[in-house]
């Protein structure tokens, strides 16, 4: 027996060997033509040098920079001042007291509670400072550095730790924080950011925070050895970031764009702290001292991490952020800790909230409907909606024969049953989708299109025309393609939540009646996405969020792009994105979306099916909060603005 | 006995690398990357460039059984490497979990035997009568009624109506103020519900396991002639027979190791029990390929040692069985 052992292990040695060296020549193939990718990325396009780290670059002194550019001043802004003048623009429908006794029931009550509950204090003895909020994760926070925030829980959880200087207010206009800028000029070329901090701000451990930090931060993220996951598109867009004295910082842009401004927007990281920390260790996650400043960072932000495990974060409120040398210098952050405790099952999330154990959430749209109209959770909770700019499609994979006619893609968006899908799987509370750009925002539709609405017979001689018919009678519509008689069968391929699927067997269930057999695939998350970067399939149902600025469905709409998972290609709206990159004037800049918006629609790139609106309870002690096209939170002023009534 | 231990030690060995390696395999050739999901937000960077340079970051750039190989090295010397995620070692993630897992299932375990073997010996004492039908009945209702469903009833009447136990998590938020008492005590009264949907379905299963062997043991002679000889019922059953059906249990016992340290995906998500079942299917999910592969080596060789120690018991427990003779 003990002789055959050895035997057995060289064997099973042999075949670990053989097994690898077929798949290192399929390896050795990849890296050639992933090589071969980024010598033609650098050759075709010479701003690419993400891969070669930032470029050298002198800048010039700062009385020469000042005296030879021609500046605008450029919007900083409280965000809370900014929303209170807001709100006076608004009536208040409601009284508090009404508001609190009201169930959200209807679109009338929905108003009246957003009025009453959205406003701000008008003293500050209505605020209970002291208050402890508490909000719950749904996974956990992987990393506390501002440099590796990949997750939402992370953006919610880090960014109140975290110092920036910029954002964006509810209408996705740029804004630099009067929290931590002085003043802000931008070139009128648009290549050149000048800002001035404010001279009172102080790192979590006492040191000031200063222009430094911020230039040592762009050079961290740009260091193409420290594997960032989350670096921004349009980073490599900036040239250089240069500190002339502790509060003098330049952005210097490679080109005069007018999305230059969002590539400011960078997190920050202290510079005292990590400049010492990762020249010995680049991936920031292995040394001692950087495991060390996971459970306890230094941090900029109004808020510092006090306790973390594995279930649960702990946030208090920094006196040394509103307080400078004994002054208020800022506005005292409305809770005094947040907690953020992870509970995983949507289910235990609501009735965490009917008990006062969290005080807000996120609530899916069945619960919306049916689980949140009784005693037991008004007893504590309210809950609000509004629309948000997130929309759900079914895109089609065009290079796909079935899919590569217009006229076939217009007939499946006839096909669609819009009533039962709507208004019975999604309870009448979406909002129809009828383009890529919402028709609030700058560069939508001036006028609001009407959506598609189911036509069988409209799809049927659509189809027709396009050469797919029923030739051998066997229920299914086929054509000749290549020379070969090709069925009109496809996958729809679905992450597998029991939503998604419902709406995608909906569809099937339609198409059956019309000759086409479509197949449900409902896949796990991150296969589908998988398979749909990798342009393996033959439609998806999935949805985009809105980025900051139209510049973003760049990537989603241009040929050959990253997230153009479609492989959808059209010359005009290449060339309709290059010109709108370039342009600096908005209303310019606004023509060029609204055409390649509708050119997408009439192509019918995706099949644009409805906007998800965002439903969430709140505890009744909160106030302030309002919906952005991005929810309640993730804006300025967003969060920062929910206060706690004082009883 | 010594090379009966040195060659299940051996085979255990082969075993282990014939799992890992299958795992490791199956995992790597699943779609999707540890990346994936960060590529989701449509402001981040997708170029292949940053891809590139990331998957290089995660040792992705090698194929797989090269990558195995390297893993399985690491492990022989004690390292589990990083999680890709977390960015701490893979041994402080398991080690993290494993203590709130245990805390769930050893309870557990100690409360299934103590209410499973009474009921198991009552139900064989009383068989065919109407009370012992009844009771049958009820634990097998139990059996069949799915944990989710009964956890989310606990909950709901528990834990929101009657404000008993509290709703989820381990700890409460003033944990850290506590003393140790009050803390043990928190302990326990968090683990309550988990506990109790972790025990009731076990409990038709392993009484109606006893009463079934005692059923066995009950028609041997030997039994009759204690019985003839005048002992008491209750001696009968308890001092004769009961200890003859230890031998099945004790085995079931060993075999039993492995769930202890698995945990359950479903308790542990309704209940946010910071356990080792949810960390491996959120591993999975994630492609955190590291911590898969830290957590099934744990399971391999727990289950491999229970089947070890289980053999082993056997062995002690019943003279009749000599482990040289296999």
């Amino acid at each position: 027996m003990f002789t055959r052992l050895p035997l057995l292990l060289f064997a099973l040695g042999l075949m670990v060997v053989q097994s690898g060296c077929p798949s290192s020549s399929e390896y050795e193939e990849r890296k050639r033509q992933l090589e071969q990718k980024q010598a033609e990325a650098q050759n075709a396009d010479p701003k690419a040098s993400s891969d070669a780290g930032l470029q050298e670059f002198t800048p010039p002194p700062l009385e020469e920079l000042v005296a030879s550019v021609e500046w605008e001043d450029s919007r900083v802004v409280d965000p809370l001042e900014l929303y209170r003048e807001h709100l006076e623009t608004k009536e208040q429908l409601a009284t508090v007291d009404e508001a609190l006794s009201l169930k959200n029931d209807s679109e009338e009550a929905n108003a009246k509670i957003m009025s009453a509950l959205g406003r701000m204090y008008e003293s500050k003895d209505q605020v209970n400072f002291d208050d402890e909020l508490i909000r719950h994760a749904g996974v956990e926070v992987k990393s506390t550095n501002p440099l590796m925030m990949s997750s939402t829980v992370e953006f919610d959880v880090v960014g109140m730790m975290g110092v920036g200087l910029f954002s964006f207010d509810w209408n996705m206009e740029p804004l630099a924080l009067s929290d931590y800028v002085k003043s802000w000029k931008t070139s009128k070329d648009k290549l050149y950011d000048m800002v001035v901090l404010r001279d009172d701000m102080t790192w979590s451990d006492g040191t000031p925070i200063t222009a430094h930090d911020i230039e040592f931060s762009f050079k961290t993220i740009m260091d193409p050895e420290i594997p960032i996951p989350a670096v921004r598109t349009g980073m490599e867009d900036m040239k250089w970031v240069e500190a002339y004295d502790d509060h003098t910082i330049v952005f210097f842009h490679k080109q005069s764009l007018a999305t230059n401004v969002w590539n400011c927007n960078f997190p920050i990281i202290p510079k005292h702290v990590y400049e010492t920390t990762i020249p010995e260790d680049k991936t920031m996650a292995n040394s001692d001292r950087h495991v060390e400043l996971e459970s306890d960072p230094v941090v900029g932000g109004a808020y510092k991490l006090v306790k973390r495990t594995k279930s649960e974060i702990l946030l208090e409120r920094r006196d040394d952020w509103y307080m400078h040398d004994g002054k208020q210098v800022r506005r005292k952050p409305h809770f005094k800790r947040i907690r953020f405790q992870v509970i995983a099952d949507p289910n235990t999330q609501r009735l965490a909230l009917n008990r006062g154990d969290i005080h807000d959430l996120e609530l899916q749209a069945t619960q919306w409907v049916t689980q949140t109209n009784d005693e037991d959770f008004y007893k504590l909770n309210t809950k609000v909606r509004g629309e948000q700019w997130v929309y759900y499609f079914i895109g089609w994979n065009v290079e796909k024969p079935q899919f590569t006619d217009v006229k076939v893609r217009k007939a499946l968006a006839y096909a669609v049953d819009y009533d039962y899908i709507m208004n019975k799987l999604l309870h009448g509370l979406w909002p129809p989708c009828t383009g890529t750009f919402h028709p609030d925002s700058w560069m939508g539709p001036t006028e609001a299109r009407s959506p598609y609405k189911q036509d069988l017979e409209k799809a049927v001689a659509l189809l027709e025309e396009a050469g797919w018919k029923d030739t051998d009678s066997d229920g299914i519509r086929d054509k000749e393609i290549g020379g070969k008689k090709r069925n009109f069968e496809f996958v729809l391929t679905t992450p597998n939540q029991p939503w998604r699927v419902d709406v995608c067997n909906s569809f099937a269930n339609t198409l059956s009646r019309i000759g086409i057999k479509c197949t449900v695939s409902a896949t796990e998350f991150t296969v589908f996405q998988e398979q749909s970067r990798d342009h393996d399939f033959d439609a998806i149902f999935g949805g985009w969020g809105t980025g900051t600025d139209p510049s973003t469905t760049a990537n989603i709409f241009k040929t050959a792009e990253g997230r153009n998972y479609g492989q959808y290609s059209n010359k005009r709206v290449d060339e309709l994105f290059d010109l709108a990159k370039l342009e600096l004037d908005r209303d310019k800049r606004a023509e060029y979306y609204r055409e390649i918006d509708e050119i997408l629609w009439d192509e019918q790139a995706y099949c644009f099916l409805f906007y998800r609106s965002a439903f969430y309870g709140f505890n009744k002690k909160l106030r302030g909060y309002m919906f952005s096209p991005r929810g309640p939170y993730h804006y300025a002023p967003g969060f920062d603005a929910i206060w706690a009534a004082a009883k | 006995m010594f090379t009966y231990l040195v060659r299940r030690i051996a085979i255990g060995g082969l075993t282990l690398i014939l799992i890992t390696f299958l795992i490791f395999g199956l995992i790597r050739n699943m779609p999707g990357t540890p990346l994936t999901l960060d590529l989701l937000d449509p402001d981040v960077d997708v170029s292949p460039e940053r891809i590139a340079q990331l998957e290089a970051a995660y040792g992705l750039d090698k194929p797989w059984p090269l990558a195995y190989v390297h893993w399985l090295g690491n492990a022989a010397t004690g390292d589990l490497g990083k999680s890709f995620k977390q960015k701490i070692p893979v041994a402080q993630v398991i080690l993290d979990r494993l203590g709130p897992t245990l805390l769930l299932s050893i309870p557990s375990l100690i409360l299934t035997y103590i209410f499973s073997i009474p009921l198991g010996l009552l139900s064989s004492a009383r068989a065919g009568k109407l009370d012992e039908r009844i009771q049958s009945t009820i634990l097998y209702m139990l059996y069949s009624l799915p944990s989710f469903v009964a956890a989310l009833f606990l909950q709901l009447y528990l834990a929101v109506r009657w404000e008993w136990f509290p709703l989820y998590g381990m700890t409460s938020n003033n944990y850290d103020e506590m003393s140790s008492l009050e803390q043990t005590w928190d302990l326990m009264w968090h683990a309550t519900l988990p506990v109790i949907c972790y025990t009731y379905g076990s409990l038709a299963y392993y009484s109606r396991f006893i009463r079934a062997n005692l059923q066995e043991v009950l028609r041997q002679d030997f039994i009759r002639t204690a019985r003839a000889k005048g002992l008491s019922p209750f001696n009968v059953m308890w001092h004769h027979a009961f200890r003859n059906t230890l031998i099945p249990l004790v085995t079931m016992i060993g075999l039993t190791l492995p769930a202890l340290v698995s945990g359950s995906v479903i308790i542990e998500g309704v209940f946010s029990w910071p356990g080792m079942g949810r960390e491996l299917l959120q591993s999975i999910s994630e492609r955190d390929y590291p911590t898969v592969m830290g957590i099934t080596l744990v399971y391999s060789v727990l289950t491999l040692v229970s089947q070890l120690l289980a053999d082993i018991f056997y062995a002690v427990v019943d003279p009749r069985v000599r482990i040289d003779s296999k």
